[in-house]
C-alpha cells in the first residue's frame, strides 16, 4: 500500500509537468514584480534601484494622495459581503436544487446566466440600471412615491461602493451555487433515507448532513471568495474607477492605474506584491480557522 | 395532515421565489440581445429597458460583414478547448498526488501552485510578455493557451483537492489490493468519482478564458489569430462608440457559453455517483 | 539588497534557459522590425524609394474598426490605403486595438522593447517617457527635407521634445460650442459672444425646463475642457501652457477666477441635475435629441450631429467660446491643437524608406481626415474638392483660421501621474469638496511641487 501511494516516479509524472509549467509562467512574475517593486522605473528607461523607499511612500507618505489602505478595506467590504450574503444565499439554491425540486434542470440553467456573462456586459447594465438621468432604479423610487430616496448612485459617497459591490455579489452567485450544487448531489442518498428513518427535520438534515460533509467545499467557496473579493478589478473598473475617489477604489485598480496611467511600474508593483501578500496572509488565517473547526467538529 | 398542507404551501411559496430569481437572472441576457438591436441614441439614454422602437439587424450585419468574426470565433473556440482540456488534466494529476499520496514536498507545492490564486493579472502582463517573447511564443496560439492554462490551475486545482479530500480511502486502499497501479487507480477508480468537480471547473475555466482581453490584446499581432474579445473590443472608437454592434457580438460571443454550459451542467448531473460521499 | 536583485535576475535566466531549451529556438522576429527580404520579383514602381527591395512595416493603431463611420477612422484607413497603393514595394502590416487596451498594449511593448515599426500614439506628456527612454526615432534631421514648410506653424509643438522632432502632425483638433439654434429660439435665448450673455442664456434655457449644457462628467475629460476653456478665457493660452508645461503657476488670480466660474455653472445646475453620474456618451445624447441646447466638445461629434437620421441636423451651429470681461484670453485663443501623431521605432531598419512612406501617410490622413469632417489638417497646401465636407466642419475651420494661440487638452500634455492627480482634484472640485482657491492651490502642488 505505502509503495502504491509513495511511488516516487508516479508522483513525479503527476506533479512535475504543472510545477515546472507553473514556476516559469506563473511564479515568475511574481518573482518578477517583486524585483520591480524595488526600482523607481517607468515602465520605459532605465529603472532605478530604490529598495523599500516605494513601500514606505505608499504606505507613510502617500506622496500622490492615493490612500492605498482605504482601497484595502473596501475590499475587506466586498469580502464581508461576499461570504455573509453570496454564499449562504449560494447554499441555499444549491441545496434547494440539488435535493431534488420540480424544474430543477431549468433553475440550474438560469441562475447561472449572469456568470457567462462577461463583466463587461454586466457593467454596462448596472450603469443603465443606476444611471442618474433615465436609470431604472430612479425610475422606480420614483413611481413608488420613494422619490427622496432617489440617489446619483454612482457618484455620491455613500452609495457608490455598495452600488458596485451589490452587482458583484449578485452575478456571481451562480458560481458557488454550482460548486455546491455538485458537492450536495454527491451524498450518497441512503445517508438521508437513514436520517428521515430516525425522524430528522429538514433542517437537521442541513446542519447535522448537508453542511459537515460538504465542509471542503464550502471551505473553497470562502477562500474563493474572500481572496477574489481583495483582488477585485472588473466592475470597479468598468463602472467608475475609483470615482469619488477614494470612495471605491481597490487595490486592483489603483494598481492598474499606477502601472498603465500613471506610470509608475515600481509603485503598481508595490501594491501587487502587497496584494499576494495580503491575500496568503488571508488564505493562511482562514486555513487556520477552518482547521480549528475541523477539530472542534471531531471532538 | 396539517404538515402536509404546511409543505404544500412551502412548496408554492418556494416555487414563486426559485421563478422570480430566475426572472431575475434572465435578465441581463433579455437585456443584451435587446440592447444588440437598438439604435446608438436608444441605448445610450433614450431607450434603455424597453423593446427597440425599430430592430436593428443591420448592427449584426455589421460585426458580421467585411469582419473576421467567424474566424475570431474558431481561433476563440480552440484556444479555450485545450486549455480546458490541458488545465483539468493537470490540475487533476497534481491534485490527486497532493491530496492522496504521500511525499514530503506536497505542502509546498501546493503552496506554490496556491500562490497563483493570489497573484494579480495586471501586474503579470509585462512579466509574462517577456517570457513569452524570450521563448519566442509571442504572436502564436501558444502566448494566450499558455497563460490560461496556467490561470486555470490553481482554482481547478483549489477545488478539486476539495473534493478528492472528501473522498474516502476505502475505495482506493481496496482497488491497489485488487492488484491496480497507481494510474489505474487514477485513471479508473479516482478521476470518475470528482466528474462532477472536473465539469464545474471545465465550465469556469472556458468561462475566464472565453472572455479573456487584456492577454489576446497584447500578446497577440496577427490579426488571423485574435479572439473574438478583440474583434469585440476593436468596434470602440477613440471618442464615440457604437453599442449596437458591440451588444450584438457580445450575442454572438455569449450564446456558445450558455449552450456550453447547459450542456455540461446537464454532465454534471449525469456524472454523479451515487454514494460517492459517504458519512 | 543587491545580491537579492542579483539572486531574482540569474533565477529568471536559468528558468529562461531551461524553457528556451524546452521549446526549441525558433528564431523569428515577431515582425516587429522591418526586416529586409530581397524580393525575387525587381519591381520597379515605388516611386520614392531608393531600392526597390520589399520590405515590410509594421504599425499599430487604435483605429481598430475599418467599418467605422468616425471621420478618425475614415481617414485613417483611406490614407492606409493609399499609401499601400502608393508603395507597391512596402507591405504594411496593420493591427488595430480599441480603446483603453490599446494603452496598455503600447505600454507594455515599450517595457519589453517590442514596438512596431510605427505606431499611433499622443504627444506631449504622454509621449515623453517614450522620448526619454530613447524608444522612437526622431526625425528632426529627416523633416529638413522641406516637410517643415507644408506645415501649419505650431503643429509640431506636441511632439517636439528638447528641440528634436518626433512626429509629424495629422489634424488640429479643437473644442467648440455647440449650439441647438431651434432650442435657443424657443427658450428666446441668444447666441452668447460674452460670459455675461452664457449665464443669461443659460436662465432663460433653464425657465423653459431645457438642460443649458450637456456635460459628460462621469468621464473626467469633457469636465476638463470646461475647466480649460475658462482658463484659457480668463489668463491665456501662454499663461495655461506655462502652467502645464511646468513654467508658471496654476495658483493665480485669473486661474482662481476662472474656477469660480466653473463652479458657478455647477452651482447655477448649468450642466443639468447630475453632470457628474452623467457619462460622455450620455451627454451626446442629452444633444442629439434635443435635451440639451450646448455642447462644448470637439468636432469630432460633427459626424453624429449631421447624421442622415440625426434629430438634431441643420438645427446646430458652431461658435468661438464666449470672451469673459476682464480675462486676459480672446476669442480667438482655441483650446485643442494638433496631439495626435504616430511615431516610428527607434529601432526601425531602412530609415529613409520608412520615412518617405510615413510622411506620405501622415499627409494623406490629414486631408482624409478633414474631408471626413474631423479636424482641420495641419499641412499646408490644396485640399482639393472641399464641397462634399461637413458644413460644420468648414465653419470650424473658418472660425479657428484666425486663432492666436492653442492650449492642448491637459490630460495629454500633462505626464500620466499628474494627469491622475489633475483629475482627481478636479473630480473633487466638480464634487463641491474642495473650493476653487483649494482646487488651484492643489494643482499647483501636486503638478509643479516646491514652485
Amino acid at each position: 500500500m505505502q509503495q502504491v501511494f509513495g511511488n516516487k516516479k508516479a508522483i513525479a509524472v503527476f506533479v512535475l509537468p504543472t510545477l515546472i509549467l507553473f514556476i516559469v509562467v506563473g511564479f515568475l512574475p511574481i518573482v518578477q514584480s517583486v524585483y520591480y517593486s524595488l526600482l523607481e522605473w517607468d515602465g520605459f528607461g532605465k529603472g532605478k534601484f530604490v529598495g523599500f523607499a516605494l513601500y514606505q511612500d505608499l504606505f507613510v507618505n502617500d506622496t500622490y494622495g492615493i490612500k492605498f489602505l482605504n482601497s484595502v478595506w473596501n475590499t475587506f467590504y466586498l469580502a464581508i459581503l461576499s461570504v455573509c450574503v453570496q454564499l449562504p444565499f449560494a447554499f441555499f439554491l444549491a441545496h434547494v436544487l440539488a435535493r431534488g425540486i420540480k424544474g430543477e434542470k431549468f433553475y440550474r440553467t438560469f441562475f447561472f446566466i449572469p456568470v457567462t456573462i462577461s463583466s463587461a456586459v454586466i457593467g454596462l447594465l448596472f450603469l443603465s440600471v443606476l444611471n442618474p438621468n433615465y436609470g431604472v432604479l430612479n425610475i422606480v423610487l420614483d413611481q413608488l412615491g420613494l422619490g427622496s430616496w432617489k440617489h446619483d448612485w454612482l457618484t455620491e459617497d455613500k452609495t457608490a461602493l455598495s452600488s458596485i459591490f451589490l452587482p458583484a455579489v449578485w452575478q456571481w452567485v451562480g458560481y458557488y451555487m454550482l460548486l455546491m450544487y455538485a458537492a450536495i448531489k454527491g451524498i450518497s442518498e441512503d445517508l438521508f433515507e437513514a436520517a428521515k428513518i430516525d425522524g430528522a427535520s429538514g433542517w437537521r438534515m442541513t446542519f447535522s448532513i448537508v453542511i459537515p460533509l460538504i465542509a471542503p467545499i464550502i471551505k473553497v467557496c470562502v477562500i474563493f471568495a474572500v481572496i477574489g473579493s481583495l483582488k477585485f478589478f472588473d466592475l470597479t473598473f468598468i463602472m467608475t474607477n475609483g470615482a469619488p475617489q477614494p470612495a471605491t477604489d481597490v487595490p486592483s485598480t489603483l494598481m492598474y492605474n499606477a502601472i498603465f496611467r500613471r506610470n509608475m511600474y515600481g509603485y503598481g508593483s508595490v501594491m501587487a506584491v502587497f496584494m499576494v501578500l495580503e491575500c496568503l496572509l488571508v488564505y493562511f488565517a482562514l486555513q487556520r480557522l477552518f482547521r480549528s473547526r475541523e477539530e472542534e467538529v471531531a471532538r | 395532515m396539517i404538515s402536509a398542507l404546511r409543505t404544500k404551501w412551502s412548496n408554492v411559496v418556494l416555487q414563486f421565489f426559485l421563478i422570480a430569481f430566475a426572472v431575475v437572472q434572465l435578465y441581463p441576457l433579455v437585456w443584451l440581445v435587446l440592447t444588440s438591436f437598438k439604435t446608438n441614441l436608444e441605448i445610450t439614454g433614450s431607450n434603455v429597458i424597453g423593446l427597440p422602437s425599430k430592430w436593428m439587424f443591420e448592427n449584426y450585419k455589421y460585426v458580421w460583414v467585411g469582419s473576421d468574426l467567424a474566424r475570431n470565433f474558431a481561433n476563440s473556440l480552440w484556444y479555450t478547448a485545450i486549455t480546458v482540456v490541458a488545465s483539468g488534466l493537470l490540475a487533476s494529476m497534481v491534485s490527486y498526488a497532493v491530496t492522496r499520496m504521500k511525499w514530503k514536498l506536497s505542502k509546498l507545492v501546493l503552496l506554490i501552485i496556491m500562490s497563483g490564486l493570489m497573484i494579480p493579472v495586471h501586474a503579470t502582463l509585462l512579466p509574462l510578455f517577456i517570457i513569452l517573447r524570450d521563448v519566442h511564443l509571442l504572436n502564436t496560439p501558444w502566448a494566450l493557451i499558455v497563460p490560461y492554462t496556467v490561470n486555470a490551475i490553481p482554482t481547478a486545482m483549489f477545488i478539486l483537492v476539495g473534493f478528492f479530500s472528501a473522498l474516502p480511502r476505502e475505495l482506493e486502499e481496496a482497488s491497489v489490493v485488487d492488484g491496480c497501479s497507481i494510474y489505474q487507480v487514477f485513471f479508473r477508480i479516482m478521476l470518475p468519482l470528482v466528474k462532477p468537480a472536473l465539469v464545474s471547473i471545465s465550465i469556469f475555466t472556458f468561462l475566464s478564458a472565453w472572455n479573456e482581453l487584456m492577454f489576446a490584446n497584447t500578446f497577440i499581432n496577427k490579426s488571423s489569430l485574435m479572439t473574438i474579445t478583440v474583434a469585440i473590443n476593436s468596434l470602440r472608437g477613440l471618442h464615440t462608440t457604437e453599442y449596437g454592434p458591440i451588444a450584438a457580438g457580445m450575442v454572438i460571443a455569449t450564446l456558445p457559453t450558455i449552450l456550453m454550459y447547459i450542456f455540461l451542467s446537464d454532465k454534471v448531473q449525469k456524472s454523479i455517483v451515487a454514494g460517492a460521499i459517504k458519512g | 539588497m543587491k545580491l537579492f536583485k542579483k539572486t531574482a535576475m540569474t533565477g529568471l535566466a536559468a528558468t529562461l534557459l531551461f524553457t528556451l531549451a524546452a521549446c526549441g529556438s525558433g528564431n523569428n522576429n515577431n515582425g516587429n522590425s522591418a526586416s529586409v527580404q530581397p524580393s525575387a520579383t525587381a519591381e520597379n514602381s515605388a516611386p520614392a524609394s531608393p531600392s526597390d527591395e520589399k520590405i515590410k512595416i509594421t504599425m499599430w493603431s487604435q483605429f481598430s474598426d475599418p467599418n467605422s463611420k468616425d471621420g478618425g477612422f475614415i481617414g485613417f484607413y483611406k490614407a492606409l490605403e493609399a499609401t499601400k497603393a502608393q508603395f507597391p514595394n512596402v507591405e504594411i502590416e496593420h493591427t488595430g486595438i480599441g480603446g483603453e487596451a490599446y494603452k496598455t498594449k503600447i505600454k507594455t511593448a515599450s517595457a519589453a522593447d517590442e514596438l512596431p515599426d510605427i505606431f499611433f500614439s499622443w504627444g506631449g506628456g504622454f509621449a515623453q517617457p517614450f522620448v526619454a527612454g530613447n524608444r522612437v526615432l526622431s526625425l528632426q534631421d529627416l523633416a529638413q527635407d522641406g516637410t517643415m514648410d507644408n506645415l501649419v506653424p505650431g503643429t509640431t509643438d506636441n511632439f517636439t521634445f528638447n528641440g528634436n522632432l518626433y512626429g509629424l502632425p495629422t489634424n488640429i483638433s479643437t473644442a467648440n460650442l455647440y449650439v441647438n439654434t431651434e432650442l435657443f429660439a424657443s427658450a428666446g435665448a441668444k447666441v452668447p459672444t460674452t460670459w455675461e450673455e452664457l449665464t443669461a442664456a443659460i436662465d432663460a434655457l433653464k425657465a423653459k425646463g431645457i438642460t443649458p449644457i450637456a456635460l459628460g462628467g462621469k468621464d473626467r475629460w469633457p469636465a476638463m475642457f470646461w475647466n480649460s476653456i475658462l482658463d484659457i478665457r480668463m489668463g491665456g493660452t501662454a499663461a495655461v501652457n506655462a502652467a502645464l508645461t511646468k513654467t508658471g503657476s496654476f495658483d493665480t488670480p485669473e486661474f482662481q477666477e476662472a474656477s469660480r466660474k466653473y463652479k458657478q455653472l455647477f452651482d447655477t445646475k448649468a450642466f443639468g441635475a447630475n453632470p457628474l453620474g452623467t457619462s460622455y456618451d450620455d451627454s451626446i445624447n442629452m444633444f442629439l435629441t434635443g435635451k440639451a441646447a450646448m455642447l462644448y466638445m470637439g468636432a469630432w461629434v460633427n459626424g453624429q450631429i449631421d447624421a442622415p437620421d440625426s434629430q438634431v441636423k441643420g438645427k446646430v451651429d458652431v461658435v468661438k467660446f464666449p470672451e469673459i470681461a476682464g480675462g486676459k484670453g480672446n476669442a480667438d485663443e482655441w483650446h485643442g491643437g494638433s496631439g495626435e501623431s504616430f511615431f516610428i521605432n527607434a529601432k526601425v531598419a531602412n530609415k529613409e524608406r520608412v520615412w518617405k512612406v510615413y510622411k506620405f501617410f501622415m499627409e494623406t490622413m490629414a486631408k482624409e481626415v478633414f474631408m471626413a469632417g474631423s479636424g482641420s489638417s495641419a499641412w499646408k497646401g490644396d485640399l482639393g474638392d472641399t464641397s462634399k465636407v461637413d458644413p460644420l466642419a468648414i465653419k470650424i475651420g473658418q472660425l479657428s483660421s484666425t486663432a492666436t494661440g492653442f492650449s492642448y487638452w491637459w490630460d495629454q500634455m500633462l505626464n500620466g501621474n499628474d494627469t491622475e492627480s489633475m483629475f482627481a482634484s478636479l473630480m473633487q472640485f466638480s464634487a463641491g469638496k474642495i473650493t476653487p482657491e483649494e482646487f488651484n492651490k492643489e494643482l499647483q502642488s501636486k503638478i509643479n511641487p516646491g514652485k
